[in-house]
């Protein structure tokens, strides 16, 4: 089980995330919705304990990760595996090392058993070509890096699983095989998932709970069919990507802010 | 103007002294790594490859031309008072101390130490060092304590080429400029050769080694935002490295004559 319990951050004294709770059960797959900003990568950086919060405590697997030293928490983290939005694939690796690397490194299967489950992981991710596993993260494009992400997360059986924006740059058919691949590993091996999305058909289809951030702070917490028909005003503007509300666009500059104003 | 002054200085203390003790945690997290050098033993011998073999072919280079020169100098600062017969140990005293693991150490700072902080950075600045927080691999034992262990190493090891080479640069000047033959060039060297001026060399060298890595491990650990912050890395790593090779050029100076 993951919990954030009244989980507080700032950072340079701006306030990310104002007192956070939020269960996740064994086997649940949980999507985090929000817009940029409103905290969700801050959300799941303090799982994985990467950042400690201000204020609160983040349990997972009965472990206080907030409490922990880094090199304290390497045993729970090998319990977690983690696709990051840009895949963070190591580049100076090739695609089978990527994936090899945490096999190795903590011998989750015998030694002349993981060129097998490297191959499957990549199988599974839609990557069975062998002449994949050779190429350089340079030499793929930004959907089969976030798959051989993917892989390598997986590689290593994880009982939770934390998605950072997983279908973002993937054509649609890739997105609903992930989106497919993401509600397997939920559904057949009880795999607990925490995903982070601003793609709402991904959401619709992976979520066994949609929970909404807004400015730091949960503001819904229900089923992809209760998010549909809620009546909240941040989720009904957010589901249904009304540009009013009470969502206020991030300007990215004088101009844009200018032109805003004339409006 | 003052105050502001005050308060530049006091803020320029507080992250210089922070920074130094980051650096030393990371020292000795990367030291306490060392238990695991025999499983990591690929990653030690890359790295050892990486700054040492890699560095070679300029480590010479700079070594050729400081004896060289050093020659032409010593010939023209005590050509009137000294016999040719001492030239050679003028090159020899001047690059073993002081030349050979200076230089060298300032090239290296900006050859191995500028793309340590490069490359480290970049995986800072694209979640590279997380994706390995998060499979459980210690960065530290992964990536710094394998550069730190082979630039102790391979710094020294090239300083003792560089020496080498500047002492046949120094001869081949010497020989072809000024008619000095291979017995007088290098006869006065075994009489005026001290242990001690090996143990200096080696003494800097491991230093300058040890600043240099871990000097450009930590600013690359600790590298922000996007290729803008990787290219301050960068500098920040270089100015830093020349500056403590420097100081600590001095410290051991004093300390071991």
């Amino acid at each position: 089980m993951i919990e954030l319990r009244n989980v507080a951050k700032s950072f340079h004294g701006l306030p990310v995330l104002r007192g956070v709770n939020l269960t996740v059960h064994e086997g649940e797959s949980v999507v985090l919705l929000g817009r940029s900003g409103s905290g969700k990568s801050v959300t799941l950086r303090n799982i994985l304990g990467i950042i400690k919060p201000d204020e609160g405590e983040v349990f997972v697997d009965g472990v206080e990760v907030s409490a922990k030293e880094p090199e304290e928490l390497y045993p729970l983290r090998r319990k977690i595996g983690m696709l990051f939005q840009n895949a963070a694939l190591w580049d100076s690796m090739n695609v089978y090392q990527n994936v090899e690397l945490a096999l190795q490194h903590h011998k989750v299967v015998p030694v002349r058993k993981i060129p097998d489950r490297v191959r499957e992981c990549l199988s599974l991710v839609g990557l069975g070509d062998p002449s994949i596993e050779s190429r350089m993260p340079s030499e793929l494009s930004g959907g089969m890096k976030k798959r051989v992400g993917l892989a390598r997360a997986i590689a290593v059986y994880p009982k939770y699983m934390l998605y950072d924006e997983p279908t973002t740059g993937l054509d649609p058919i890739m997105s609903g095989i992930i989106d497919r691949l993401i509600r397997e590993l939920n559904t057949t091996l009880k795999v607990t998932s925490l995903t982070i999305t601003h793609d709402l058909n991904s959401a619709y289809t992976i979520a066994d709970r949609i929970v909404m951030l807004h400015r730091g702070e949960i503001v819904f917490s229900g089923s992809v069919q209760d998010a549909k028909t809620s009546d909240h005003p941040v989720v009904h503007q957010f589901i249904h990507s009304d540009p009013a509300g009470p969502i206020q666009p991030i300007y990215t500059d004088h101009y844009e802010r200018q032109q805003a104003h004339q409006r | 103007m003052l105050t502001r002054a005050i308060r530049a200085v006091g803020s320029g203390t507080i992250s210089s002294l922070t920074a130094f003790g980051g650096a030393m945690t990371l020292f000795g997290r990367a030291l306490a790594c060392l238990r695991y050098i025999l499983k990591d033993s690929h990653l030690y011998l890359r790295q050892a490859r990486d700054i040492g073999v890699a560095s070679l072919p300029l480590v010479l280079l700079i070594g050729a031309f400081t004896g060289m020169v050093s020659t032409w100098q010593a010939n023209y600062s005590f050509g009137n008072v000294m016999p040719l017969k001492y030239l050679g140990v003028a090159t020899f005293k001047a690059v073993i101390v002081e030349l050979g693991p200076v230089l060298t150490g300032l090239v290296l700072a900006g050859r191995v130490g500028s793309s340590l902080s490069a490359e480290l950075g970049t995986m800072k600045i694209t979640e590279q060092v997380d994706a390995l927080e998060v499979l459980a691999i210690d960065p530290v034992r992964y990536l710094v304590a394998p550069r730190l262990i082979a630039g102790l190493i391979m710094v020294p090891i090239l300083v003792i080429l560089a020496v080498f080479v500047s002492l046949w640069g120094g001869f081949f000047v010497a020989y072809s400029a000024m008619g000095v033959g291979f017995d007088t060039y290098f006869g006065e060297i075994p009489v005026f050769f001290k242990m001690k001026d090996v143990h200096v060399m080696l003494v800097k060298s491991a230093t300058f080694g040890s600043i240099i890595c871990l000097v450009g491990a930590w600013v690359g650990m600790n590298a922000r935002g996007g290729a803008e912050g990787v290219g301050e890395a960068t500098i920040k790593s270089f100015v830093a490295s020349a500056l403590l090779i420097l100081f600590s050029d001095y410290f051991i100076a004093t300390l071991m004559f």
